[in-house]
């Protein structure tokens, strides 16, 4: 049917044990240089669950345990915005700013309370051509732990 | 690895079209200038990784099945400072 995108199954570990979700085409992308620590790496789905929102998952399509929880930085931080250095705009063939949309990875740990955002190395993604990669920032305004929850954040703020 | 010994004010090429400099050397620390093109990314090793570390991190995160409640309580709180 005309416009109806491909849906593709993909395996993920997301919730400990492994199940199939259905992503669209659309969700899927080439990171040709993976991500660092994961080179090998270089096919992923966005997997977006409204359930879950403002969370998704970049779930790495060759290894259902290779799996990163992402988030908007917006969310993490209003007004987050970052130069993008040349050779990462060149490597994802952005033409311009608003082709790419940018998500963070998120790091939960035992006080998953203190789960934090990482805005210093964002997952950039070049939505139109699905190429994506991860940017890493030269700059000091942004954290590679950025805290997600607010302290007192549960009404008391 | 190549290894080479510069006084302050001495450069290395690498290829064609990138340069390091040693700007000044006190002892402990070194002072590096680097010309290289602007698609060239230049980064502290440290801070590269610093990224890969958070990497594996970050997939070895418990089960995200937490992230329901989270995700109502993110909702709800105000919205952040930047």
């Amino acid at each position: 049917m005309v416009g109806m995108a491909m849906r593709v199954a993909v395996l993920t570990a997301r919730f400990g044990a492994v199940e199939t979700v259905e992503v669209p085409e659309t969700a899927l992308f080439t990171f040709p240089d993976g991500l660092p620590g994961f080179e090998g790496y270089t096919a992923f789905a966005l997997i977006e669950d409204d359930a879950y929102h403002p969370f998704g998952w970049l779930q790495a399509q060759s290894d259902p345990n290779v799996k990163f929880i992402v988030v908007d930085p917006q969310v993490a931080s209003a007004g987050y915005a970052v130069d993008l250095p040349d050779g990462d705009v060149a490597a994802l063939a952005l033409g311009s700013p608003d082709e790419a949309r940018l998500l963070a990875i998120v790091t939960v740990p035992e006080t998953v309370e203190a789960m934090t955002a990482n805005l210093k190395a964002p997952v950039v993604l070049n939505r139109a051509r699905r190429i994506g990669r991860q940017v890493i920032l030269n700059e000091e305004r942004y954290a590679l732990r950025h805290p997600l929850l607010q302290p007192g954040a549960d009404g008391a703020g | 690895m190549l290894v080479l010994s510069r006084r302050p004010g001495e450069s290395i090429l690498i290829g064609r079209d990138i340069e390091i400099v040693v700007l000044s050397a006190d002892g402990v620390q070194v002072r590096i200038g680097v010309r290289a093109p602007r698609e060239v990314p230049v980064l502290r090793r440290e801070l590269v990784q610093q990224v890969e570390a958070e990497n594996r991190l970050a997939t070895a995160t418990p089960a995200s099945a937490v992230l329901g409640a989270l995700s109502a309580r993110l909702n709800a709180q105000k919205p952040p400072q930047p």
